[in-house]
Order: structure tokens, then C-alpha cells, then sequence
């Protein structure tokens, strides 16, 4: 029996998922209609690793194993006047000196696996590649990762070199053990999260207000 | 250390150096996501490795020894991965059991009068484990530290362990700076202070903390700095991960004649998976420190994405990294960190450790490294008063056994569930909080308060 788009996504089968969406194509299924189909299954991805059923591993391959399957569809969702509509465009990486990544990789991977697009610059990264990987793929936000307490002001010095350059509607969260919302406020960054559903959720809600401001609508505060 | 095992532990440096430059090349997201998760799922079905629902501490002894094998299988078929080279390096069957036999059944840490001989414990064992305790990598103000550390060495503790400097003569410590060196030289010195104030000069220090690198890490053996009877902590990385940085710390201990310890951290829900894996990845883990540092002393923290340090299966996996060793008889000191969510003088906070003490010594752990409260990231938030209750749950936890302390524990954290959890736990209070400064004396009502938290645990079974 075929393996369904969620089976391959948990497996990280890249082959078979450019298949499956190879052959649904050819089938004369709509594009977007396939598209909507491996979101679900991706956001099931996120909500199992939330539940404990899926482990880090299994999130990474699935966010691998998706792009595969949009690189195979995007040509047919241009030529169907469709597009891939994303939450938001985030860079995310760890900050320099710094070299520990599984927090920042749950935090991608999870994004990825709830509509945004992630771009993962890495691990030990200088606030310069921040701030010019988000100016090329015109970021919404850029997520700084610090496990240490002595390389948290790596963050402080992101948001510096993003008030310098030109990403006046960037905005900016950190996060990693040392970080509190104390601190995050200090430096001016835009929020920071627990854990890797509550970033999402700040995600979410960042992209959010942002829409309204560029609409001119001021947002509502959030309730405590 | 001697001329020889200095020359052994460079040898050892040099020859895992070397494999790193020409094991197999293997990209380090495939090590992470395909190649190191799917033979962990193999090795857990071949293995038969299961843990029951509710189930704290582990019970099943042959299942443990279980465990060890797979992490041997583990070690001898994957190797340890070089974060500089993308390549795996070696280590043969024959190596590991080289390296277990070898392993001594006792250490000793400290100095003079506070000399400690460390024991390797077996199952149900009445002898109470060795236990250093100090701020254990929290961050700690240049105010604090000194009678906070003070406090902590007043305590029967056999060991001090230090915390993170957050700053330096009013200056931030950030990373790759003079400031981190400093703070990694005075982490010693003030750690020394504390000693002499507590009237215990010969007590061993573990650190250091407030160095990410090598080059901040090896600034901490100076004239007065760590000694041969201090512990330094040689990390590896998740999971099964190796860089040269640990090694350059590794030879310039040996160099130094700095005592040392391993330090491992398996993390549940990352790369390793659920508790099964993440026990064989642990203990493959253990194995690997000890073939490629050579250490006598070994320690172990169980990570955890969740954060969920009294959940069923972090304290399951915290106690198997000791029993796997134990219950096949082998004679390897093993050790455990521990620590929780709640902070200082909070119920939850005794729980925590109440519990965690509980499963690990049960399950045989020979040294507990401290308890590290609120996550190890509230400043100051450390005190004696958490020594004095590790002390004593760590005596009264010894001689028990793993079935008894299954349902201690489970007494102890009833109701206690949802409070352990990050954002429910309370912080607590810092060090000048709870202790007089000057005397350097817990305040009244805290000790009362650790008072009424033992007849509380003393209802549930620990006879405090």
C-alpha cells in the first residue's frame, strides 16, 4: 500500500515524496490542492513532536522532505496563476561563539512545519550574515539563538546592526536557557519564548501586527 | 598526575586526533537526523528496551543490562562523530571493554583534612554517595558568590561546585574576551575564598563555568587555580559529539595535572528520541568519555527539550545511566547532576530533589555532582540550605531499593506534577533572602520551613 504524504514527510523520504507529488499532478490534481494537502500533513508533523509522538529527528527530515515536495510543485502552482503563500520569511540562526544548535533547529523546523518560510543561517554566526541574509530574502524576522550567558550580547548587537541597515519592518526575537523576557525587552528585541510552540505562536502574532501596521490599523495589546 | 599518565592521557589526545582526520566522512545533519536516530531505533527493538508508564526509577535490572550492551553496540558500530572534521572516529569493541575494565573501583577528591575517597556503589548499597553541591553553573553575582559558595562549604558536602561569574569588576562577561578569562580565573579564586571563610581549604572544586572555549577554560589552571584534586570538566557534545576544543582541554588538563571529570548530556525529545534511546545514547556517551578522557569520575545530566526534570521518563533515564553499569557489575563510578525548575525554599524545589536524589541513588549513582535550582538561570539563587537537603536525602536515599524508591518517588511528587514544570515552578528567593550575610547562617524561618518539607517527605516514605 502507498505510503501517505505524512508517513513519507515523518520518514524524510524525499524521493518518494517528489513522486507522490509527481504523480498527483499527472493525475490532474489541482496544484494547490496538493500543496494544501502536505501543509496538513506538515502541521501534523509539528503537532506530534509537540505531543511527544515525534522527536527532533523525525521534524528535521519532514521539513527536508517538504521542500523536496515544494521544489517538485512550485512550477505547477506558477502555471496554475497559484503561489505558496507563507506565514512569514524568517532567518534564524545561533549567534557567534556560540556553537549549540538543537534549540535552534527545534525552533526552525517547527516554524517550517507551521507555513513559514525558514532560512537557517547556522550555528557560531556573525551579526553581519544576519542582517544581510535577512535584507536578500527581505525577512519579516530574524530569530537569535544563544545558549550562553556569554554570548548573549551577540543578540543585543544583532538588533544594532538591524536598526542600521535597512529592515525597518524587521523585527526581531531571541531566545536559548539565559534568555528572560526581562532581558529581551532590555535590548529591544520584539519578544522571546519558552519553548519552541510559544516562538511559533510569537511568530505568528509578530507577522500579525505587522500586517496591521503596514494597513495603518493599530493593534490591540495582548491581554495578560 | 604522574609523568606516565600524563604521557598516556597525550597519547590518547593524540590517537583520537588523529582518527578524527580519517574516519568516514559523513555529513553532520545526516549523523543527526538519519544515521545516529535509526540505529538507535534499531538497537532499542533488538535490545527489547521499553520503559512502563509511571514507571520513575527502573526496575527491570536485566533490561538495564540490556541498556549497557546496546550502548556498547552503539559506541563500537557508529563511533563519535568530530564536529571539526564531519568525520566519525573509530573506537573498537575491544577498546570499550578495555576501558570499563580498567575503570577503578574508587578515586579520591580533595585535599588534607578534606580528602574523600569516591566509591563505585552497586545495587542496594548502604553506603551513601559522595555529594558536591555549590550554585552548579548558575549565575552568580561578584556580591554573592563568595558567601553563597561559603554557605554551600559549611555544609557536609565532599565537593564544591562552582557557578557562571555574570560579570567581572562591573563589566558583563561576554565570550572571547579578557573579561571571560578573568572570570574563569576568579571563579577559582573565589571559590578558594569560600573554602577558607568555611574553614574547609582542602575541599575539591568542580568547574569551571564561565568559559564556553578552551582557551577561557584552560585560564583556570594558574598558581592557586584547580588542582590535581579539583575536578575540571571535560564536556562532550550532543549527541556523540566531539570537538577539538574538548580535546585541547582534555591535553592541557594532563599538562596542568588538573583532576578532571567527564561531563555528558543526553537530551530526551532531540537528536536521541524518546527515554529508550536516549539511555543507550547516554551510556554510549559515558563510554566514549571514558575511553577518549580516560576519566576516573564520570557525570551525567539527562537534557531535555521539554525541561520536565520530575517527569517519569527523565528521571527513568537519569537513573538507568547508573544502573546500566551497576546491574552488570561493572565497577565504574558513575555520578549524576541534578537539578529542577522550582528555586530556593520553595516545596517544589524539595521535590524535585527529593525526587531526583531518590531514583538516581537507588539505581546506584557513587557521586552526586549538586542540584542545580530554576534551571540554572536565576542569579544568585543559591544557597546552602539546598546542600543541607541533599545531604540528607542522599543518606537516607542509600540502601534502598529500586522498587522501594519507584513508589517513594512517585509519594513524593503527587500533586507535584504539574507545579515541576518550567512556568509553573516558583523561583524562590536569592541567597540574601534566605541567609543572614554576615553570619553566613540560613534565616530562621527557612530552616524551620526545610523542618516541616521533611516530615512532609518522611510521610511519603524517606526516612529524614
Amino acid at each position: 500500500m502507498a505510503s501517505t504524504p505524512l508517513e513519507l514527510l515523518i520518514e524524510g523520504n524525499e524521493e518518494e515524496i517528489r513522486v507522490f507529488v509527481a504523480k498527483a499532478l499527472k493525475d490532474g490534481r489541482e496544484p494547490a490542492a496538493v500543496l494544501d494537502q502536505l501543509s496538513d500533513s506538515m502541521e501534523q508533523v509539528g503537532a506530534m513532536f509537540e505531543r511527544g509522538e515525534a522527536f527532533l529527528p523525525e521534524l528535521m527530515l519532514a521539513g527536508d522532505a517538504m521542500q523536496a515536495a515544494v521544489d517538485v510543485l512550485t512550477p505547477a502552482l506558477a502555471a496554475s496563476q497559484g503561489a505558496i503563500v507563507s506565514k512569514g520569511t524568517i532567518v534564524i540562526g545561533t549567534v557567534k561563539d556560540d556553537v549549540h544548535d538543537v534549540g535552534k533547529n527545534i525552533v526552525a523546523s517547527l516554524l517550517s512545519a507551521n507555513g513559514f518560510t525558514v532560512h537557517d543561517v547556522g550555528r557560531d554566526v556573525p551579526i553581519e550574515t544576519f542582517v544581510r541574509k535577512a535584507q536578500e530574502v527581505q525577512a519579516d524576522i530574524i530569530a537569535v539563538s544563544t545558549l550562553l550567558s556569554t554570548t548573549m550580547d551577540r543578540a543585543e548587537h544583532v538588533i544594532a546592526a538591524m536598526d542600521q541597515a535597512d529592515l525597518p519592518l524587521c523585527r526581531c526575537i531571541v531566545g536559548g536557557a539565559p534568555v528572560t523576557e526581562q532581558w529581551a525587552q532590555s535590548i529591544g528585541a520584539h519578544g522571546t519564548a519558552k519553548d519552541a510552540p510559544s516562538a511559533v505562536a510569537l511568530c505568528e502574532r509578530l507577522i500579525e501586527m505587522g500586517r496591521l501596521e503596514e494597513a495603518g490599523v493599530r493593534p490591540m495589546p495582548e491581554p495578560n | 598526575m604522574g609523568l606516565s599518565a600524563m604521557d598516556d592521557k597525550r597519547d590518547r589526545v593524540v590517537e583520537f586526533y588523529d582518527r578524527a582526520l580519517v574516519g568516514e566522512l559523513v555529513g553532520e545533519r545526516q549523523f543527526d537526523t538519519r544515521i545516529l536516530p535509526a540505529k538507535l531505533r534499531e538497537l532499542v527493538g533488538k535490545y527489547e528496551i521499553v520503559t512502563t508508564p509511571g514507571e520513575f526509577v527502573p526496575m527491570d535490572l536485566d533490561m538495564a543490562r540490556r541498556v549497557l550492551e546496546a550502548g556498547v553496540e552503539l559506541l563500537a558500530d557508529l563511533g563519535v562523530y568530530c564536529t571539526d572534521t564531519e568525520r566519525l572516529i573509530a573506537i573498537s569493541r575491544d577498546e570499550i571493554e578495555t576501558a570499563l575494565e580498567e575503570s577503578p573501583e574508587s578515586f579520591q577528591q580533595g585535599c588534607g583534612a578534606q580528602t574523600v575517597k569516591v566509591r563505585a556503589r552497586g545495587l542496594d548499597d548502604t553506603r551513601a554517595p559522595s555529594v558536591n553541591n555549590g550554585s552548579c553553573g548558575s549565575p552568580m553575582s561578584e556580591e554573592a558568590v563568595v558567601p553563597a559558595l561559603a554557605s554551600c562549604a559549611m555544609e557536609d558536602i565532599d565537593g564544591l561546585v562552582t557557578g557562571y561569574l555574570k560579570s567581572v569588576l562591573g563589566r558583563q562577561t561576554r565570550a572571547r574576551t579578557p573579561i571571560e578569562v578573568l572570570a574563569c580565573k576568579k571563579e577559582v579564586i573565589y571559590a578558594r575564598q569560600s573554602l577558607e571563610i568555611a574553614g574547609k581549604p582542602g575541599l575539591s572544586i568542580l568547574g569551571i563555568m564561565s568559559g564556553g572555549n578552551s582557551e577561557s577554560q584552560d585560564a583556570c589552571t594558574f598558581e592557586g587555580g584547580l588542582r590535581a584534586s579539583d575536578r575540571h570538566l571535560n564536556v562532550f557534545d550532543n549527541e556523540l559529539k566531539l570537538s577539538f576544543d574538548t580535546l585541547n582541554r582534555v591535553l592541557h588538563d594532563a599538562y596542568a595535572g588538573t583532576g578532571t571529570v567527564s561531563a555528558i548530556a543526553p537530551m530526551l525529545g532531540g537528536y536521541c528520541g524518546g527515554p529508550e534511546s536516549t539511555a543507550i545514547c547516554g551510556v554510549a556517551e559515558v563510554l566514549a568519555s571514558r575511553v577518549i578522557f580516560d576519566n576516573q569520575c564520570m557525570g551525567s545530566w539527562v537534557e531535555s527539550i521539554w525541561q520536565d526534570y520530575a517527569s517519569p521518563q527523565w528521571l527513568w533515564v537519569a537513573g538507568m545511566l547508573s544502573l546500566a553499569f551497576v546491574a552488570a557489575g561493572q565497577h565504574l563510578v558513575t555520578g549524576n547532576w541534578l537539578g529542577g525548575n522550582a528555586g530556593p525554599w520553595t516545596a517544589v524545589q524539595c521535590r524535585e530533589m527529593a525526587a531526583q536524589s531518590v531514583a538516581v541513588i537507588a539505581c546506584g549513582s557513587s557521586i552526586v555532582h549538586g542540584f542545580n535550582g530554576n534551571a540554572g538561570t536565576v542569579e544568585d539563587h543559591v544557597t546552602g540550605m539546598e546542600s543541607r537537603m541533599l545531604v540528607e536525602v542522599s543518606r537516607v536515599a542509600a540502601g534502598m531499593s529500586v522498587t522501594d524508591a519507584n513508589d517513594i518517588v512517585g509519594r513524593v511528587l503527587a500533586g507535584y506534577e504539574g507545579l515541576c514544570k518550567p512556568g509553573n515552578a516558583p523561583f524562590g528567593k536569592s541567597f540574601f533572602e534566605c541567609y543572614d550575610a554576615d553570619s553566613l547562617q540560613p534565616k530562621e524561618e527557612f530552616v524551620a520551613f526545610w523542618e516541616a518539607e521533611k516530615a512532609d517527605l518522611r510521610s511519603c516514605g524517606l526516612p529524614l
